[in-house]
């Protein structure tokens, strides 16, 4: 049963708009694979832009390594197979960014007046998705911790349910304290 | 291949055999991606306008460079 949309809540008031490089979208423009004719996302959220840090530092040193190995290389190796080992270097690390950037664009959690619904992937060929509706949320907590969430007002959000329906949770997204006050409004 | 092995050149021989082996796998990863970003294309519309695939069929194509290369020029 679809729930009502709290549309006096600050965040909802605007109208569909994103935040944070798509990381936090109010009525987005986007369909899921289970999603009914009658229900709407009222929330798509992704994991804070400021955690791609570690992945892009990793991808900029990575990619100096060859530029200190071809001084050394000429001595035992060909020019063909310098040429070779730069391009698979390269064309790994530019697959190692594509891989990050696609799994944090589907690794999302959904709001709708309906359910919750968490989309994880751990790779690309392991998919898990845990969905419950608003009845069966028993509880919803946010945890921000540290000195960086802080900062940048990110952090995870614990949905907890009282029916078979396993917890969910939505791993550093941004703003959680107004995730978990849309939620609550909506299970009014 | 073999001409390198005949000629006494095992480092070549064996940097051959890598570089083969290696564009292969990376060949078939590439694969895999596309064919998981489809899916994961269905199951979530992100608006993208394609340009995910886009990216993915390059590299592929990229990987198949590597192989050409791996084998006939290396």
């Amino acid at each position: 049963m679809p729930h009502n949309i709290p549309l006096t809540h600050p965040i909802l008031k605007k109208d569909r708009h994103s935040k944070y490089l798509n990381a936090f979208s109010v009525f987005p423009d986007s369909r899921f694979e289970s999603q009914d004719e009658d229900e709407h996302i009222v929330l798509l959220l992704r994991a804070h832009p400021i955690t791609f840090i570690p992945w892009i530092t990793t991808a900029i040193v990575v990619s100096l390594i060859p530029l200190v190995l071809n001084f050394v290389l000429p001595t035992f190796l060909t020019i063909s197979q310098i040429f070779f080992l730069n391009i698979f270097w390269y064309s790994s690390i530019i697959t190692y960014v594509f891989l990050h950037i696609i799994l944090w664009l589907f690794n999302v959690g959904i709001v709708t007046d309906q359910r919750i619904i968490d989309i994880d992937y751990a790779n690309i060929i392991q998919k898990t998705v845990a969905a419950t509706t608003l009845e069966e949320v028993s509880d919803v907590g946010s945890e921000t911790s540290g000195f960086i969430r802080s900062l940048f007002n990110y952090g995870d959000v614990h949905v907890m349910t009282a029916g078979p329906s396993q917890d969910i949770d939505f791993a550093a997204v941004p703003q959680p304290a107004e995730v978990v006050s849309i939620i609550n409004e909506m299970m009014r | 291949m073999f001409d390198l092995l005949l000629s006494g050149d095992l480092l070549g021989f064996f940097i051959k055999l890598f570089g083969i082996v290696l564009a292969i796998l990376y060949l078939f990863f590439c694969i895999i991606l596309i064919r998981q970003l489809d899916t994961m294309r269905k199951s979530l519309e992100i608006g993208d306008g394609g340009i995910l695939s886009i990216i993915a069929y390059i590299q592929a194509l990229l990987a198949a460079f590597l192989v050409f290369y791996a084998l006939f020029i290396l």
